[in-house]
C-alpha cells in the first residue's frame, strides 16, 4: 500500500510517500519511505529569525502542489498510483495546518482513495519507531523546541500521555539559555557543545520539580534560575553554567522517562525531537538500562514521511474512517491523558 | 502589585479576567523569567480554560478553548524587531474571533493598537511584580 502524507503545521511543507508492500505484509513498523520532500520557509523568513503565521500558509499554498509533484517524483509513482492520503489536522499555526489538510483531502477524495488525519505527534513517534517493528509496550519522549512530552504506548495505535512541560518545551529551554549566555538564538547544539567543557558542579542549579513525583516536567524555572545566577555573578564560567544547566534539564527528562519506566514496567523508550540529537542524553539514557529507540536523521525534524508512517500504521489495524474526510484544522490538540486514540478525543470534541 | 508566588499571579488573573472586554489585545511584557507564560497559564484558566498552556515561543501562535472562544497566545520572540507583527500574524482575525489575544514579547504592537491593555511584569532577583502601563489596563 503506497501512502502519501503531508505535514504543514508549522514552517515548513512536509510531503512523503511510503510504500507497506516494501515492507513485511502490511505490517506498517517495516514500511519503506519512498520518497521524503522538505520545502522549509527558513530562507522566505530568514531576514525575519522565524516564521511568520499567515506568510507561512500562503508559502505552503504557493509550493504544495510542487513538493507533491518532486515527491511522487522521487517514488517514481504517479498520483494514481497511490492508495491512500494523509494529512496532519493538529496541533500547529491554524492557517498553515489548514493548507496542508484541504489539500490532502482534495487529493483523496478526487483519486477516491481513504484519506486518514494524523496527529503530529503520532508522527514523529511513528517515524521514531524502527523497521523490524518495535511491538508495545513502549514509553515516548518527544523532546523538540515546542513541544515536550511524554506517553506510553500500552497497545498499538493507543497513546496515553503520562506527562508534558508545564511551561518551555526542553529545546527552547537550551536556546533561551543559550542566548542568556550570549551564545545566540536558537543555539541549543552551541550550549551542549559548551557544556561539554565545563564542570557541572561549579554552579549550583535547582532541580526542576524536586520531589514532586510524577511525569510532568518544568523548564522556565531552570532558565530563570540560570538568569538570576548570571545576574548576581556575572563572572561565572559559561562552560560551567552550561554544563550545570544540561545536566539539570538532561537529568530531568530522564528522571520522568525512567520513573515512567519502572512504575510501568516499559523496558523500551523511543526518543524524537531535536533534543533525541543531546549526547548527554543519548549517554545517560544508555546507562540507565533502557533500550532506546531514536528515528533515522532525516526523520527526526518535521516531515511528510511520518504522516505516512502513521497513517500506515493507523490502516493496518483497520480501515479508515470516512469521518476523517470532514477533518477540521485544529490549533490546540493534546494527546488523550487516558489511554485512548488522538482520533477519539476530536469525536467527543465535535 | 507584588507577586510573592503563584497564588498572586491567580488573583491577578482573576481580576483580569472578570474586566477583560472580548476580541481585546493584551501585551504582557517582562524579560526572560518574569512569569509572562506563567500569567497567561493563570488567564486561561481563569477564563474557563481547561487547556495545557506552554510557550508558543517556537510554535508562535497557541489557542486554547474558552466558554467564550478562544484565548489566543501569541510569542513574537522569534520574529525580528523589524517585522510588522499585526499584519504577520493576521491579527485583526484573531482579535475578531477571539475571547482576547494576549502577546509576549509583542511591545511593537501598542503603538498601532491603542486600545491594548499592556500588563508589565518585572523580576528583581527572584522577586516579581506586575503593575498596569498607564489607561492600558482595568479602569
Amino acid at each position: 500500500m503506497r501512502i502519501l502524507g503531508i505535514d504543514t503545521s508549522c514552517d515548513d511543507t512536509g510531503v512523503g510517500i511510503v510504500d507497506t508492500a516494501a515492507g513485511r505484509g502490511s505490517d506498517a513498523g517495516t514500511a519503506a519511505v519512498l520518497a521524503n520532500v522538505v520545502a522549509s520557509q527558513a530562507a522566505v523568513h530568514a531576514p525575519y529569525g522565524g516564521v511568520l503565521p499567515e506568510q507561512a500558509s500562503r508559502e505552503h499554498l504557493s509550493v504544495i502542489d510542487a513538493v507533491v509533484g518532486r515527491a511522487l517524483e522521487e517514488a517514481g509513482l504517479r498520483a494514481r498510483d497511490l492508495d491512500a492520503v494523509a494529512a496532519t489536522y493538529g496541533p500547529g499555526l491554524a492557517g498553515a495546518l489548514l493548507v496542508g489538510l484541504s489539500y490532502g483531502k482534495g487529493l483523496a477524495w478526487g483519486l477516491g482513495v481513504p484519506f486518514v488525519k494524523v496527529h503530529h505527534l503520532e508522527g514523529h513517534l511513528a517515524a521514531a519507531v524502527p523497521a523490524g517493528g518495535l511491538r508495545p509496550p513502549y514509553l515516548c519522549l518527544i523532546a523538540s523546541g515546542g513541544h515536550t512530552v511524554l506517553f506510553d504506548v500500552p497497545a498499538e495505535g493507543e497513546l496515553r500521555q503520562l506527562g508534558r512541560s508545564l511551561d518551555d518545551a526542553a529545546g527552547e529551554a537550551f536556546d533561551k539559555v543559550a542566548r542568556l549566555l550570549g551564545l545566540g538564538f536558537p543555539g541549543g547544539p552551541a550550549l551542549a557543545a559548551l557544556a561539554a567543557t565545563g564542570d557541572a558542579d561549579a554552579v549550583d542549579l535547582p532541580r526542576p520539580l524536586a520531589g514532586r513525583g510524577g511525569y510532568d516536567l518544568s523548564f522556565s524555572g531552570l532558565k530563570t534560575a540560570v538568569a538570576v545566577r548570571l545576574e548576581k555573578d556575572p563572572g561565572l564560567a559559561p562552560a560551567d553554567v552550561a554544563a550545570a544547566f544540561e545536566r539539570r534539564a538532561i537529568d530531568h527528562l530522564i528522571g520522568a522517562a525512567t520513573r515512567a519506566a519502572r512504575d510501568l514496567d516499559r523496558h523500551d523508550l523511543v526518543v524524537a525531537g531535536g533534543v533525541a540529537a543531546n549526547a548527554r542524553l543519548r549517554g545517560e539514557l544508555g546507562r540507565a538500562g533502557l533500550r532506546v529507540h531514536l528515528p533515522p536523521p532525516g526523520l527526526a525534524t518535521d516531515n511528510g514521511a511520518m504522516i505516512a508512517l502513521a497513517a500506515a500504521r493507523r490502516l493496518a489495524s483497520g480501515p479508515a474512517d470516512p469521518g476523517d474526510l470532514a477533518a477540521d484544522a485544529t490549533p490546540y490538540l493534546p494527546l488523550a491523558a487516558e489511554g485512548t486514540r488522538p482520533r477519539d478525543v476530536t469525536r467527543r470534541e465535535g | 502589585m507584588d507577586l510573592p508566588d503563584l497564588a498572586a499571579t491567580r488573583a491577578l488573573a482573576q481580576r483580569t479576567a472578570a474586566v477583560l472586554p472580548r476580541g481585546r489585545l493584551l501585551v504582557v511584557s517582562g524579560p526572560l523569567g518574569a512569569g509572562k507564560t506563567t500569567f497567561v497559564a493563570a488567564l486561561a484558566a481563569a477564563l474557563g480554560s481547561h487547556a495545557d498552556v506552554t510557550s508558543p515561543t517556537y510554535t508562535l501562535v497557541h489557542e486554547y478553548p474558552t466558554p467564550a472562544g478562544p484565548l489566543v497566545h501569541v510569542d513574537a520572540y522569534r520574529l525580528d524587531a523589524s517585522v510588522d507583527v499585526a499584519a504577520a500574524l493576521d491579527l485583526e482575525d484573531y482579535l475578531d474571533r477571539a475571547r482576547a489575544v494576549v502577546v509576549e514579547w509583542g511591545d511593537r504592537l501598542l503603538a498601532s493598537h491603542p486600545e491594548a491593555w499592556h500588563l508589565r511584569l518585572t523580576r528583581d532577583g527572584d522577586r516579581r511584580s506586575a503593575h498596569w502601563a498607564p489607561g492600558r489596563g482595568p479602569a
